[in-house]
């Protein structure tokens, strides 16, 4: 078929950030293509990026704003799944409503109540207005996203040692990796094309791999080495190994002395940590430590790439910090095929966060607590802004208990489905006084809202993505939206206009408002905030963004039209990118050598509840399943699984598809039964893209001191066959072996 | 005790899996008193069934099966003390804790029912004896086929030999069993098997009768003899009885056209077959020997030792003078002294490209130290041709004593023979030689109480002609599909696994130790002036003596033609000798006196090749010749590169609509066009030569396909 | 740095760095070469043969596409030799599949002037379209095993290895182990064989939908 148009855009799903040619003929696109000659995929694609972008044309997309018919209160908050339970309202209508009830929480009880999630699947434009929009103008630095949910461990641990926390490497570097360590991270199913990278560093280079996963994971058929531990116990295990580093003067003398500090400290409390001593917490053998210690001390160029597996726990920060104190020790950083890289999950979670949607920082990490810098964005803004870090993502769910919070806009994203303890957190979304959601689709979380504003898809709009390994690329509309669906930053910038309008007109009929300072500044301001406003293109908003951002200063439309995308930091128009980081030093100077110790804080197996539960994405689902499970995608994968091990099934005799019960302390849910190696005995893995049987039911909400990130890669649970087998899904009568389930090349 | 025999009776017949017995056992090794409890019943079991290969312990099916099927166990639910029997067990919560315990009935009995069980173990056991044999296979690969060997090269063996041991046929989960041992995609195993037409994936008849259908069998009626048989037991060529019993399949040239016509029944050699001795095909009992050599000739190099020493016995073949040049080698020579003698005795390959051995020894020895590779290619398809394969039954000692000698002067610590699929007896040979030779310290380290250290190992093909050409044989010695490579790079440089390699044809090899043992010059002297030394050929088709032939070069073509061969039968004229194989070139009567040789062949545009001669008298009509000839090169083409695999397809089509007599005007011009592209554009020399035989009869015979 | 060759092609002086091969140096001085299964981003098998050569010296054409250039080497793209070797080429792969969704190769047959009726009444690749998963179908009348989808899958690009070859010579296809269904392979469903795939053969699944949809309106 011959397309009406093909338009170059980037894929909207993993950190990858592929970039794709949407073929389109009479407004539908009808086949994804990859340029060859691009990065970081060149030509490459997974099958979500090539099949699963259909969602689009879902019949199920939002197309008009609507409103609530019933009123809502708080503690009595419910959900909406059936349009009868809406009305249609016109633009004007519902934009009017949400300035209304937001400024009426915003005076009654002071900017803190408000709080917003941005979103890591909408434009770096989208992020950026978002957050200017509330700290600007609502008052208040409660703005944060789902990164929380993700890396939140890995970004403290990396601002800590190094003072930076993107992925130090490109993925273009991939082929001068000589050894190189994937821990924590399920690489083929959630970065598939940086997994065909990888392998191929493997299969045509030699390079050799070391998984350190409790899981068999796709990649391990790919590893010299799998190092299978206990859930939970990764710092142990990456002390040994460091134990091991020093022991056998393995480590890089010239760069310990030159580039890092508080080695002293550092080297003697690794004393005590033997392999021996890992092996009886880790279950991996001595002897796998110290091989896996000489292989990436010795190569010459060794990285470390990881995921959810190492971040998402109670002690992400400290895991982190591990892999950091081991990349220092030997010098495995600053030089092309070295490195520290956590893979970041959603496409444009690097840039969400990049673009300020975090609660303590503005854009590229600057930090608000300090004065010049937030005098710079007054400056920029015309406004006073805030002083203190807002509330995280998990913050939020229980100060929404505590009543501090009462009014809630959301952007795209689902806490319903991603939020550990989902009860517990679907209690606090009832709590609510108002709530607004800006979302394509109804999702499990937008239920409960007051107000939907419908907004456009990746492929519906202009802006930008920023990528896992920090290239910030096109992208580009290709299709209208449906109906009066509009762009996130259009009903930023209109929401935002008319809440400067009305607190211009009416601030001074409430007086005493714990907002009335910034109230008065916003009047005296309001002609140059309306014209600061009036942006006509995301272009515009990405120049503000520059302006006030010296990393990406360099980095313009025009630019990333020549070239395709640009790495930042990038400080000026001459400067070519910077693909690989810390050549010469760190952000922090010298990096810091921090001492970890061994805890075991998780919830762990008893008598009641003897199997540990890890969750996690599959190939052909995308995280809360909003965009996946509207897709071609969703035929694959019709449901929810339980990965069991054949051991662990035989001895409950359970077989291949049968339904279980799976249940925690905090909840139950029931799923199909899929027996595989790929978890290890006395351990499951659940997904959490399935609505019906979501896995974060079961998950706990304990979180990281440090970073604010929930435990969600360990709990207790137990299996029993199920009570009631839930109702027929379209597919579900496919035996699992036969869907595509298991993929292993070499059957196991 | 006849709940027990039942048992036994079941697993026998294969109602109930063999880890049934497996359970039981370790139930009743574990029990105290009799009574096991479930959850350690079930551990014990993983833990012991994890390290018997072959068994699938976490599979439940078993274990359930064994406990609600017979009426052995009853269990009681710890929790409750309710007690579960007979086929209440299958519905039993293994999240609970039982105490399982054995039947009081299956208690009572003389004997003790560990002594029953362990009788009963070693007989039957918890795999079954295909299963183990198979693992014992996999498990013994490198001692059987070679240390330090990469484990993919192995694939084509263990093909073989999970065929043997798996009632002829490769089923799914015997290639996922394949795939687990050798790491290696299940896909990529299909290639294989799909690329040669040995293995088969779909069960097959307990015989599978390969009649050859090529010129020489064809010309004494093979085609008769297969259509009665078809017709006998109701199926069409191609197609299993539905007994199970028989496969008939059509085979192209077996290379037994001195014993016309031939089969192979599974791997034995049918000769002389008529249509009165069929029964002998059907019941596999062929009333000659294996090998039977039809030899002749002058001077016999080559074939000194055929037909005069026994093939299996190392004693005759030291006897008779072996080894005495690889001694010589050993205690006198360096390799670059072997070298320039081999070069002294302008030796050329006599695999039909003629290279100059010692030149290709010396680019292969030049290159910088590492790993490197010596090949003897006995993959010898050829129509017409079956040289080699008296060699290789008559004189294997020879050819490893050949190719220890080229291993020694190149450098290299481990070579191959890859002998031809159909050519089991053959195969056989060398496994029995590698094998003596290697207990007499004759292979292996410290050869001859030397340090030279040489391993060879025997590889079987599997039906595909391709792997004759060097490059694909080097592809399926790595256990891949047979595709020729592109070259350059040149094996010399770049071989097997990507290291310099030499590959020689049998008889280069075979000449090679008596021109270490006499001087390269002297073989030389044995030729004429541009063709040094002797030649053997293939003689077959309309002639009297078909056999192989030992002649140096300069002889009259009539000599070989009569004088050794016998001549055409009384009453029928010579109408054309086919000269140098299915890609060869057609010589009249008229050239009978010119001299057998590289340069006198030149001129009348003669193909020496490997050897081959395919004689046809006037009753022979050659437009049947060429279209069997092209529909060979259409079945052999790999399908790598499009002129060959789909022009030898196109050209054969033509050529069997003009042997129908439905040819059209163009034909002959077509033919023409297509066989130049083939020949300027494919890959390797088999769609390069493939329009040869075709061209050469078009300028022989103008009007021959108008 | 490499080194520079000098060669002549259609006797035009080129120098190239070393290494480079006949088809890109012809192409750096503005001579185009024809190719079919030749893909930059794939190890060549040079398997078309379309893109061979008459070099000076060699008995046979060379493939342009991976002979790389040697000093003082004399190329010649199109000579008579040359042209029949496409033409010839170009007429039997148009007699063995269906290249109507192949615009690169129809223009190629324009160019050389193929008569592609001429080896009509042979065996064609004949396969019904099989739509055994959501997401492409494979209509392997239209293949013409250029491998690029067998060689995305293997090493060159996702290492799944769902793919290989059944049979051999004109019979040779594109198969899965045992001819399964796709889901039943180790597929991922990747579909970078999709997006490689020169002529109609792979497809995804909406974009067949819809031709058949226009096709039936």
């Amino acid at each position: 078929m011959k397309a009406d148009k093909v338009v170059k855009s980037t894929c909207p799903y993993c950190g990858v950030g592929c970039q794709v040619l949407l073929n389109v003929k009479e407004d539908r696109i009808f086949r994804v293509d990859a340029p060859f000659d691009e990065a970081p995929n060149f030509g490459r694609l997974c099958v979500k990026g090539r099949f699963g972008t259909d969602y689009v044309h879902h019949s199920g997309r939002l197309k008009t704003p609507l409103i609530r018919k019933t009123p809502q209160s708080p503690g009595n908050r419910t959900r909406a799944d059936s349009l009868e339970d809406w009305r249609e309202a016109s633009w004007d209508e519902a934009m009017e409503m949400v300035v209304t009830r937001l400024l009426d929480l915003r005076w009654r009880y002071g900017a803190d109540s408000i709080t917003t999630n941005v979103c890591a699947k909408a434009t770096n434009e989208d992020n950026y207005l978002m957050m200017k929009y509330f700290r600007s103008i609502i008052g208040t630095n409660n703005v944060d996203h789902c990164t929380r949910l993700c890396h939140a461990g890995s970004v403290a641990a990396l601002q800590l040692a190094i003072n930076s926390s993107a992925m130090s490497n490109s993925i273009a570097e991939m082929k001068d990796l000589e050894c190189f360590i994937i821990t924590g991270s399920n690489t083929a199913d959630n970065h598939p094309v940086i997994s065909t990278f990888l392998k191929q560093a493997i299969t045509q280079n030699g390079a050799k791999l070391i998984v350190i996963d409790p899981r068999r994971t796709e990649m391990c058929e790919f590893a010299e080495l799998h190092l299978q531990q206990n859930p939970e116990t990764d710092t142990a295990l990456f002390n040994a190994m460091a134990h091991v580093v020093v022991k056998e003067k393995l480590y890089d003398k010239e760069f310990v002395e030159e580039r890092t500090e508080g080695f002293s400290d550092y080297i003697k409390s690794l004393e005590e940590k033997t392999p021996e001593w890992a092996e009886r917490i880790t279950g991996v053998p001595a002897d796998g430590i110290r091989q896996a210690a000489r292989m990436y001390a010795n190569a010459k160029a060794a990285a470390i790439y990881w995921g959810m597996g190492i971040s998402q726990s109670v002690h992400g920060t400290d895991n982190a910090l591990t892999l950091i104190n081991l990349a220092l020790l030997c010098g495995q950083i600053g030089r092309p095929g070295t490195g520290l890289n956590p893979l970041r999950g959603q496409n444009n979670v690097q840039g969400c966060s990049d673009s300020g949607g975090m609660p303590n920082v503005y854009t590229a990490y600057q930090k608000l607590t300090e004065p010049a810098i937030r005098q710079k964005f007054e400056k920029a803004w015309h406004s006073s802004l805030p002083t203190e870090p807002g509330l995280t993502t998990t913050e939020m769910v229980d100060e929404i208990l505590t009543g501090s919070v009462k009014g809630w806009y959301v952007m795209g994203e689902n806490p319903l489905m991603s939020e550990p303890n989902l009860n517990h957190a679907r209690q606090a979304v009832e709590q609510l006084e108002f709530y607004v959601a800006q979302d394509i689709f109804f999702n499990e979380t937008n239920v409960y809202a007051d107000v939907i504003l419908p907004s456009a898809a990746f492929a519906e709009k202009e802006g930008t993505f920023t990528n896992s390994d920090r290239r910030v690329q096109r992208v580009r509309q290709a299709i209208n939206p449906p109906g009066e669906a509009r762009p996130d930053w259009m009903i930023v910038r209109e929401i935002a206009k008319r809440t400067l309008n009305a607190i211009s007109r009416e601030a001074d009929k409430h007086p005493d408002a714990p907002t009335r300072e910034l109230d008065r500044t916003i009047q005296r301001n309001a002609e140059k905030m309306l014209a600061n406003w009036d942006y006509s293109h995301p272009n515009e908003i990405w120049d503000e963004m520059r302006a006030v951002t010296d990393p990406f200063f360099g980095i313009t439309y025009e630019r990333l039209e020549k070239e395709g995308g640009v790495h930042w930091p990038c400080p000026s128009l001459e400067h070519p990118g910077s693909p690989y980081l810390f050549e010469d030093d760190f952000p922090s100077g010298r990096g810091k050598f921090f001492t970890v110790e061994y805890t075991n804080d998780s919830e762990m197996v008893d008598e009641e509840y003897p199997l540990f539960l890890s969750t996690g994405r599959l190939l052909y689902h995308w995280h809360g399943g909003t965009m996946t499970r509207a897709s071609s995608l969703d035929q694959i994968w019709p449901e929810c699984t339980v990965e069991m091990h054949p051991n662990d099934a035989a001895k409950y005799n359970f077989e291949m598809g049968d339904w279980v019960d799976v249940s925690s302390r905090r909840g139950i849910i029931t799923a199909r039964l899929l027996v595989t190696k790929r978890s290890p005995e006395g351990a499951i893995f659940i997904p959490f893209h399935f609505a019906e049987a979501a896995a974060n039911t079961l998950t706990n909400n304990l979180i990281d001191p440090r970073a604010k990130i929930p435990d969600y890669k360990i709990c207790a649970v137990k299996v029993v066959p199920a009570e009631s087998v839930p109702t027929h899904r379209e597919g579900s009568h496919i035996p699992l072996e036969d869907r595509g389930a298991i993929k292993d090349t070499v059957p196991g | 005790m006849s709940s027990l025999n039942q048992f036994a009776n079941d697993i026998r017949e294969n109602q109930i899996s063999r880890a049934a017995l497996f359970w039981l056992r370790v139930f009743v090794q574990h029990a105290q008193n009799n009574v096991l409890r479930s959850d350690l019943w079930i551990k014990t079991g993983m833990e012991e069934g994890a390290v018997i290969s072959g068994l699938n312990a976490a599979d439940p099916a078993a274990r359930v099966a064994l406990l609600s099927n017979y009426d052995f166990f009853k269990a009681v639910r710890l929790k409750d003390q309710k007690s579960f029997s007979g086929k209440e067990l299958d519905s039993l919560d293994w999240n609970r804790k039982y105490d399982l315990s054995l039947l009081p009935h299956v208690l009572e009995s003389d004997d003790a029912i560990e002594t029953r069980l362990e009788a009963l173990w070693q007989e039957i056991g918890a795999v079954s004896p295909q299963d183990r044999a198979f693992e014992a296979v996999l498990e013994n690969r490198a001692s059987i086929w070679g240390e330090n060997i990469p484990g993919r090269s192995l694939l084509p063996e263990i093909l073989h030999e999970a065929q043997s041991i798996y009632d002829g046929w490769l089923s799914t989960p015997v290639l996922k069993r394949i795939s687990r041992a050798l790491k290696l995609p299940l896909s990529d195993i299909y290639g294989v098997t799909e690329f040669f037409t040995m293995y088969y994936t779909q069960p097959v008849g307990k015989k599978i009768i390969r009649i050859c259908e090529d010129s020489a069998c064809t010309m004494r009626g093979s085609q008769e003899i297969q259509k009665s048989l078809c017709k006998n037991l109701k199926i069409n060529p191609g197609e299993t009885t539905e007994d199970g019993e028989y496969t008939i399949e059509p085979i192209r040239c077996l290379g037994l056209c001195d014993h016309a016509p031939a089969a192979l029944v599974n791997n034995t050699r049918h000769f002389e077959l008529s249509l009165d001795k069929t029964d002998a095909l059907l019941a596999n009992t062929p009333d000659h020997p294996q090998t039977r050599n039809k030899i002749g000739g002058m001077v016999k190099i080559a074939l000194s030792n055929i037909n005069t020493i026994d093939p299996g016995s190392f004693e005759d073949y030291q006897e008779q003078g072996g080894l005495a040049a690889l001694k010589k080698t050993l205690q006198q020579l360096t390799p670059e002294d072997v070298i320039e003698s081999v070069k002294a005795s302008k030796l050329v390959g006599r695999g039909g490209a003629a290279f100059p051995t010692g030149m290709k020894w010396q680019f292969t020895a030049g290159n910088p130290p590492g790993p490197r590779y010596v090949i003897c290619n006995a993959d010898e398809s050829e129509v017409g041709a079956f040289k080699d394969r008296v060699l290789l039954d008559g004189d294997p000692f020879r050819i490893i004593e050949g190719l220890l000698i080229a291993c020694y002067a190149v450098g290299a610590e481990q070579g191959f023979i890859y002998i031809r699929g159909e050519h089991r007896p053959s195969y056989e040979r060398f496994v029995h030689a590698a094998a003596v030779m290697k207990e007499a310290g004759w292979l292996g380290t410290g050869i001859g109480g030397t340090d030279f250290n040489c391993h060879i190992a025997v590889r079987r093909g599997a039906g595909a002609y391709i792997c004759g050409e060097e490059t694909a044989l080097m592809e399926a010695l790595e256990g891949k599909r047979g595709f020729p490579r592109l070259r350059p790079p040149f094996p010399t440089t770049h071989g097997l696994w990507g290291k310099p390699t030499v590959i020689n044809n049998v008889e280069t090899l075979a000449k090679i130790p008596s021109i270490i043992i006499h001087g390269g010059a002297w073989y030389a002297a044995l030729g004429t002036a541009e063709s040094a030394g002797t030649k053997l050929f293939s003689v077959s088709g309309s002639i009297q003596r078909p056999g192989v032939y030992e002649v140096p070069f300069g002889v009259p073509l009539r000599h070989l033609i009569y004088d050794l061969a016998g001549g055409i039968a009384p009453g029928r004229e010579l109408q054309a000798i086919l000269t140098g194989g299915a890609a060869g070139t057609f010589l009249k009567p008229e050239h009978l006196d010119t001299p057998i040789s590289y340069e006198a062949f030149k001129p009348i545009q003669g193909t020496i090749g490997a050897g081959t001669m395919i004689v046809f008298d006037d009753q022979v009509d050659l437009r049947h010749i060429l279209a069997d000839i092209s529909g060979f090169f259409a079945h052999e083409s790999c399908g790598k590169c499009y002129p060959c695999q789909i022009g030898s397809q196109r050209q054969a089509e033509i050529l069997e609509r003009i042997k129908q007599g439905r040819g059209l005007a163009e034909d002959s011009e077509t033919l023409l066009e297509l066989a130049q592209v083939m020949a300027d554009t494919s890959i390797c020399g088999l769609g390069q030569s493939a329009g040869w035989a075709t061209v050469d009869a078009i300028k022989r015979w103008p009007n021959l396909l108008k | 740095m490499k080194n520079s060759v000098t060669l002549t092609i259609d006797s035009q002086n080129v120098t190239v760095p070393e290494g480079t091969s006949i088809a890109d140096a012809a192409e750096s001085i503005g001579i185009k070469i024809p190719t079919i299964c030749y893909h930059p981003s794939l190890t060549p098998p040079a398997i078309c043969r379309v893109c061979t050569v008459e070099v000076e010296g060699q008995r046979t054409l060379q493939p342009a596409c991976v002979v790389p250039v040697g000093e003082g080497m004399h190329v010649k793209t199109d000579t008579d030799r040359v042209k029949t070797a496409r033409k010839v080429i170009l007429e039997l792969l148009a007699s063995t599949v269906n290249l109507e969704e192949a615009p690169e190769i129809q223009e190629q047959i324009d160019e050389t002037g193929a008569d592609t009726e001429r080896f009509e009444g042979g065996v064609k690749r004949h396969f019904e379209v099989k739509e055994d998963n959501p997401f492409y179908i494979r209509d392997y009348a239209q293949c013409i095993m250029c491998w690029r989808c067998i060689q995305v899958c293997a090493d060159d690009v996702q290492n799944t290895y769902a793919l290989t070859w059944g049979k051999r010579g004109l019979e040779s296809h594109v198969a899965t182990f045992l001819d399964e269904a796709m889901p039943n392979t180790t597929c991922v469903f990747c579909g970078n064989c999709v997006g490689i795939c020169p002529t109609g053969a792979l497809k995804g699944l909406i974009e067949y939908r819809s031709e058949q949809k226009k096709e039936q309106e």
